[in-house]
């Protein structure tokens, strides 16, 4: 070892340094100030003021005071039980086919040696590339009056109605309920089973043992998730859905056909409650679940066995074939001069000239690029701010910040028409804007974010802020080298997210385009109810194309991210 | 530069985590904070450090008053159990990040991080990031990225408890020898015995928010003042007045006047062992150590712990009688 050459000369502060320091205290003050109150601002201005007014105007009556007036009059409405009915009763049917399917499927994925277990994987992938009404275009191209089933085959099958909405909406919620299975799956750990077989049990009792108990926390949150995107969805409805009316349809109608907002109100509400229920009964169930999973659990290894996996695999490899299917139908048909009439294929159907053509392609973009942006400013500033706030506190802005899942699109949508749509204000001069339905996109998709955000940040040792502290880094120093290098996958992550959720989103942006303001997935709707289902077709591929292209970019980031090494997982573990 | 503690008191909520504690560290000092998880010894230096505020007492260095002083602006070095490395820059630049803050001229800086570099021992791995290190590796460089900015104070916090067994012997004569080096005076918080008594010039042992002792290595170990040291620092036979003359008057001798000083605290090599057939003794379990063997005794209803040379052959059954020399063992508070 080589001594030291240079003498040591320890620093201590000098007394003239006070002033600097005292910079540095306010700098910190403010930054969590800043950090703080604008994200709260942003909640307090986008979400909670509006969804305030929609609980207002339900109760406010036509002479203007407040009252149940208009739920009694929604309630008198002969065919309001009967939507509030076919609301319940499809999406309890989508429920039960996504749970079964859904499980199916990710124990297939997780546990089992089965071939093409990455077709399946990408087949998922597809529903969350394009928006919800895809699949019923996808449908009625096959099955429709029109479809190829019929044509083929001289039938007179109908697709319109319960079962083609069932089938639309499985196809869309599926994707999210294997991937919560999935991740309840993959928690569990070898040595029960282990422990189990040697204590003599089978195989079907370790299923029903082990397997079951450990999975039903992500099939009860499953469930919960399908219900409430399958009951809000617009897209599905206003496609497939034909006389079958719901919930989604019977409050655009109310608010976009009759402009009756007070009545469009008054369903928002009951859409609340079934999701706000439903949020809450897995806020509850996830509690007592709370330390189920241990960190060092050894994962269950894969194992084929046939009785088992072969049925397992049909029914997997039909769920996936149909799902590609109907997207591949989609794609073709976009090419496709007059279906099902003329089936030469055509570049015509991209030449989009009504409906403003391309335009709200463009919007989207611009849209997107700017929800994700601000979301992820704003969410970031958030888990920032979260983190020094004592715990009671931390725990309050947690709670507000994922309410926003528990509000449904719709009624969102709904209450952003009810704030924005009013002339002469600060806030009436946004409507009409795209940032505004980047807002609306952002604070729709806000608990998720948000939810990434923060199992990001506890990714940051709090001692390596520490070590910038104590090296004489100030609050801001701290941030650029010991948070943000952390945080970035997380950041990019959530950016796209953002993104991809505000390319295709249909429910909350219906209410908000005016004819100079559009965007992507409106016009698809628009083409379709026109009656050109070609054209609706080509813009959705347009549609898909530009996801898929996010997609991508988001994997070579973080690939590219993960490939500089210094995100290692060990690093992370190691704090 | 002398760190001067006294009367500290620090509350979470209604848990009062410190106790009016008072302690001076020298200027070229080696200090261990020792005790249980728990104790509050971690908070303590995170108090030292200027990461955690406290509620009463006094806290200098020098003359100055470091409740005026932010820990971004103490100028101490401080490494962690976690390492906390920056896994975005490489060994260099994390070496070099506290000059960096301090706006040191970059040519300045890399003399300096060579410097250090060779100083614990790697030049070569400048470019590596911290993920291609081992952990001991790692703490190396976190040592270094403290001692680059000539820190006024360095603070280790468990410094070596994420290490493996032979890594972490290797370390403590390390740190002990840049720490004599450089002069810099250090406190090291600890809940490891052997690592406090191998390295401090003087153990601060704690319980429960409170000094219980302050001594040498050999202090602490010969001279334990309560029965909490006794059996924390090294194992101990605790026995009572009426037991330990029962095991030879003679103990009895060295006990103080003082009425608070209630037990023979007596260590196992202090308790010699002879093979007696007519003795009250039993041995109940031999563990074989290498060199010694630590022999567990029953005797009268109680378990005392000797520590005996491998060579002599016990037993468990065997008939013992101890052997005890007149001025063995220290009374300690109870």
């Amino acid at each position: 070892m080589k001594p030291v050459t240079q003498p040591r000369q320890p620093q201590l502060p000098q007394p003239g340094e006070a002033s600097s320091q005292r910079g540095s205290a306010r700098q910190a003050r403010l930054l969590h100030l800043v950090s703080f109150f604008v994200p709260m601002l942003g909640l307090a201005l986008f979400f909670l003021y509006p969804l305030a007014l929609v609980v207002h105007r339900s109760f406010l009556q036509d002479d203007a005071s407040l009252g149940l007036g208009n739920y009694a009059s929604v309630l008198a409405m002969s065919h309001i039980p009967g939507v509030v009915g076919n609301s319940l009763v499809m999406s309890s049917i989508t429920t039960v086919v996504c749970i079964l399917l859904g499980f199916a499927i990710a124990y297939m994925l997780q546990r089992t040696t089965i071939i093409g277990r990455s077709i399946i994987m990408l087949a998922l992938l597809l529903p969350l590339l394009a928006p919800s009404l895809v699949q019923a275009l996808g449908l009625l191209f096959l099955f429709g009056r029109n479809g190829l089933v019929n044509q083929a085959t001289g039938w007179d099958m109908q697709i319109y109605g319960l079962w083609g909405l069932v089938i639309a909406n499985s196809m869309y919620a599926l994707p999210q309920a294997v991937m919560i299975i999935q991740a309840s799956l993959r928690h569990s750990d070898v040595r029960y089973y282990d422990a189990a077989m040697v204590m003599g049990a089978s195989n079907w009792r370790r299923f029903v043992d082990i397997t079951l108990p450990n999975a039903k926390f992500g099939l009860l949150s499953a469930a919960f998730v399908v219900f409430t995107v399958t009951i809000t969805d617009f897209g599905n409805a206003a496609v497939i859905g034909g006389d079958y009316r719901v919930l989604a349809t019977e409050i655009y109608s109310q608010v976009v056909g009759q402009m009756n907002f007070n009545m469009g109100a008054v369903i928002g509400i009951f859409l609340l409650i079934p999701t706000g229920v439903a949020f809450y009964i897995e806020k509850v169930a996830s509690q007592r679940q709370f330390g189920g999973g241990s960190e060092s659990a050894i994962p269950v290894p894969r194992n084929f066995l046939p009785a088992r996996d072969i049925p397992l695999g049909i029914v997997s490899h039909f769920t996936g074939f149909f799902l590609i299917a109907v997207v591949v139908t989609v794609v073709y048909a976009s090419f496709v001069q007059l279906w099902p009439y003329r089936m030469t294929l055509t570049l015509d159907n991209y030449n989009i000239t009504t409906q403003g053509g391309y335009t709200p392609l463009w919007t989207s973009l611009l849209v997107s690029t700017q929800a994700a942006v601000i979301g992820v400013v704003l969410l970031f500033a958030l888990v920032l701010a979260q983190r020094g706030l004592p715990r009671a506190a931390a725990k309050a802005v947690y709670l507000l910040a994922i309410v926003p899942v528990g509000v449904p699109g719709l009624v969102l949508g709904l209450s952003y028409v009810l704030s924005f749509n009013v002339g002469g204000t600060i806030m009436g001069a946004l409507y009409g804007s795209a940032l505004l339905i980047a807002f609306c996109n952002f604070y729709h998709y806000h608990s998720q974010g948000f939810l990434t955000m923060v199992a990001g940040i506890r990714t940051v040792p709090k001692s390596l802020e520490e070590s910038v502290t104590c090296l004489g880094g100030s609050p801001l120093q701290g941030l650029r080298d010991a948070i943000l290098p952390i945080m970035l996958p997380t950041l990019v992550a959530v950016f796209f997210f953002l993104f991809m959720r505000s390319m295709v989103t249909l429910s909350a942006v219906i209410f908000l385009i005016t004819p100079s303001l559009s965007v992507g997935a409106v016009s698809v709707l628009r083409l379709d109810q026109a009656g050109f289902t070609t054209q609706a077709a080509a813009f959705s591929v347009c549609i898909m194309l530009l996801v898929l292209f996010a997609m991508g970019a988001m994997k070579l980031t973080l690939m590219w991210l993960e490939s500089r090494g210094r995100y290692s997982v060990a690093e992370a573990k190691a704090a | 530069m002398h760190l001067f503690i006294q009367d500290v008191s620090k509350f979470f909520g209604q848990f009062q985590a410190l106790h009016n504690v008072s302690l001076e560290v020298g200027s070229e000092e080696f200090v261990c904070l020792l005790g249980p998880s728990g104790c509050g010894k971690t908070t303590l230096l995170r108090i030292i450090a200027g990461l955690e505020p406290f509620d009463s007492g006094t806290l200098k260095i020098g003359e100055r008053d470091l409740r005026e002083i932010d820990a971004q602006h103490r100028g101490f070095g401080i490494v962690f159990q976690s390492y906390s490395l920056f896994p975005n820059m490489t060994v260099a630049e994390n070496i070099g990040y506290g000059l960096k803050i301090r706006k040191w001229p970059r040519d300045k800086v890399d003399a300096k991080v060579r410097d250090l570099m060779e100083l614990v021992r790697f030049p070569e791995l400048a470019e590596r990031y911290p993920h291609e290190l081992s952990g001991g590796q790692q703490q190396r460089v976190a040592i270094a990225r403290a001692l680059a900015v000539d820190p006024a104070l360095l603070l280790l916090d468990e410094p070596l408890s994420a290490l493996d067994a032979r890594v972490r012997a290797e370390m403590r004569t390390e740190i002990r020898d840049v720490q004599r080096r450089l002069g810099i005076p250090t406190i090291m918080v600890t809940h490891d015995q052997e690592e406090a008594l191998t390295m401090a010039d003087r153990i601060v042992c704690m319980k429960d928010g409170r000094i219980e002792q302050v001594g040498t290595p050999q202090d602490l170990y010969a001279r334990p003042q309560t029965r909490f040291v006794a059996d924390f620092v090294g194992i101990s036979n605790l026995l009572d007045e009426q037991t330990a003359a029962q095991l030879s008057s003679d103990l009895l001798d060295h006990k103080p006047e003082d009425a608070a000083t209630q037990l023979l605290a007596l260590r196992p090599e202090q308790l010699g062992l002879r093979p007696d057939g007519d003795g009250d003794a039993r041995v109940t379990h031999v563990t074989f150590l290498g060199n010694i063997s630590r022999i567990t005794v029953e005797w009268h209803g109680q378990n005392l712990v000797s520590e005996v040379h491998s060579d002599d052959p016990f037993q468990p059954g065997d008939r013992v009688a101890f052997e005890v020399r007149p001025a063995a063992g220290t009374w300690v508070r109870a």
